[in-house]
């Protein structure tokens, strides 16, 4: 497979669990290696033979959080397992500190839970505790591994959407792994489509309403309001230019059609 | 990419000789391949049953490298073994000086031997596991330490006990795994760190493991209850177990070496 992210975009990487989304998102990183070909992050390129200096320096521009994050805090207070990161790319206590808060308040996460064990947070506070732990380090891209798993639909919303802020206002370069379609629509700009370990599609989110059969193929349920917009895009000839249209879109566009089509 | 790291507890699928003995036969040789073992103390005899071990394991479909990896994971315990009766046992020539320690030949031939007899532990541990599912061997104790019963001793509660934890041992190796690549990603370079952070920093893994482990017992206690289990409840078995023709020749296989390192 050969694809290319767009640089401070959301990119979203959908398959169906067991489809190399997990193993495809650990070559961004350098946990894994490709026993061909090779993944360029900026200046470094990782193949094969990379030795493990080429892999610490990616590991500094990419932020990888897998699947159940929370399940990897260790330190004693949610500061300790912020500035964890910082401090093993050699920054100083300090400034570990201050980008461990500046960290926490991007995802949301009031200074009175820093001080307390990370063990007593809500599970949802400590999700984006586990995450705020990896954008402490100031990664240029962040990949994340299913990071709506397990959350409640509000959890989700929220958390996209500090996602979408990260890319929007940071310009961050943010990679999300899911088989949830309908959580990144509203968000992401590109898509990558796996099955069985293959890319069947790699483009812009419009592009991709031409292709809901490879998303079928591969396991991914195209969500109603998709599904909603496609039917309407037929009947009335009205071309939507993104994937998730607002609801209101949606309605002016059957509107139109009905204005169209009634009998004067 | 990924590869599978071979462990003790992982059952290898396969259709041997030794996947379809009856699984007491195999916990039943256990003792007696020990008593072989500890009946040898030279070179000549040890070497004799060390291509025994390995002809069996050979004899099934078993790869060599899976064997040779599971040893592997213990080289430490090995090296610990040998350096053991090199500092503490001062029989035979001396062999050097290192400083005020004083290391003997006896010792040294006495350290190999007891690593050696350990290999074989390990190799003949590691066919067993790899050729009887986690339940049929849990399933084999319990019947095999059935007549303990009425000594008292509560056999099913130590088969429970044992197939869980034959059970969740790759389960918890593999999300100890997890949890380190998630540490790595986020800059963790043991390397570089003196021994006592690296102590720190092991410690600090074995954390998200335990509490892992810990959630996950809790959760599987009161699945087991919601679905009716009960201690000491009488109950049948899924698969009964029928001792056949080649479980005796399989043991009669033990008895061989027995006899010939008590005797030659």
């Amino acid at each position: 497979m050969s694809f290319q992210l767009r640089e401070g975009a959301m990119t979203a990487v959908l398959g169906a669990p067991g489809s190399g989304k997990s193993t495809l998102l650990q070559h961004f990183n350098g946990l894994l290696l490709p026993d061909s070909g090779n993944v360029r992050v900026g200046e470094i390129t990782l193949d094969a033979g990379s030795s493990q200096a080429a892999c610490r320096a990616v590991r500094r521009r990419v932020g990888l959080v897998f699947q159940y994050p929370e399940q990897q805090l260790f330190e004693e207070t949610v500061l300790q397992d912020l500035c964890f990161g910082p401090l093993n790319h050699g920054v100083d206590e300090a400034e570990a500190e201050a980008a461990a808060r500046r960290a926490a308040q991007w995802m949301g996460l009031d200074d009175s839970l820093l001080a307390r064990s990370p063990f007593r947070l809500s599970s949802g506070q400590q999700r984006r505790a586990a995450i705020a732990a990896v954008l402490a380090c100031d990664p240029d891209i962040i990949v994340l591994d299913e990071p709506t798993a397990s959350l409640d639909a509000a959890g989700r919303c929220e958390l996209m959407a500090r996602l979408d802020a990260m890319c929007r206002e940071a310009g961050k370069t943010v990679l999300v792994a899911t088989h949830r379609l309908e959580d990144v629509a509203p968000y992401a700009e590109d898509y990558v489509v796996l099955r069985e370990g293959q890319l069947t599609f790699h483009g812009a989110g419009h592009t991709l309403l031409q292709h809901t059969a490879a998303l079928e193929a591969a396991g991914v349920i195209v969500p109603g309001a998709i599904r909603l917009a496609l039917g309407v895009a037929e009947l009335t000839g009205i071309e939507f230019d993104r994937i998730w249209p607002q609801p209101s879109e949606l309605a002016a566009a059957i509107h139109q059609a009905y204005e169209r089509g009634r009998p004067t | 990419m990924k590869r599978q790291r071979m462990i003790f507890g992982r059952y290898i699928a396969g259709d041997s000789w030794m996947h379809r003995l009856d699984p007491r036969a195999k916990i039943l040789a256990v003792p007696l391949f020990m008593a072989a073992v500890f009946l040898v103390d030279d070179y000549t005899k040890l070497l004799a049953l060390l291509a025994f071990t390995l002809l069996l394991v050979k004899s099934t479909s078993i790869s060599l490298l899976a064997v040779a990896r599971a040893v592997k994971s213990l080289w430490l315990l090995l090296s610990f073994i040998v350096l053991f009766h090199l500092l503490f046992d001062s029989s035979g020539a001396q062999l050097m000086q290192v400083g005020a320690v004083a290391l003997y030949t006896g010792g040294l031939e006495r350290g190999i031997v007891a690593a050696l007899r350990m290999v074989m532990f390990i190799v003949f541990a590691a066919v067993l596991t790899f050729t009887t599912q986690p339940d049929q061997l849990a399933q084999g104790l319990g019947e095999v330490l059935a007549p303990l019963r009425r000594l008292g001793v509560r056999s099913d509660r130590l088969t429970l006990m044992l197939g869980i934890a034959l059970r969740f041992v790759p389960t918890l190796f593999d999300e100890a795994q997890r949890i380190w690549k998630a540490q790595v990603s986020r800059g963790l370079d043991l390397r570089s760190q003196p021994l006592q952070k690296r102590a720190r920093l092991l410690a600090a893994l074995l954390i998200p493991v335990t509490a892992g482990a810990l959630r996950r017992a809790v959760a599987l206690a009161e699945a087991m209850e919601a679905r009716g289990y009960r201690l000491d409840a009488p109950r049948t078995r899924y698969r009964s177990l029928s001792w056949q023709l080649r479980d005796s020749c399989f043991l009669g296989l033990f008895v061989l070496p027995i006899a010939a390192a008590a005797w030659l």
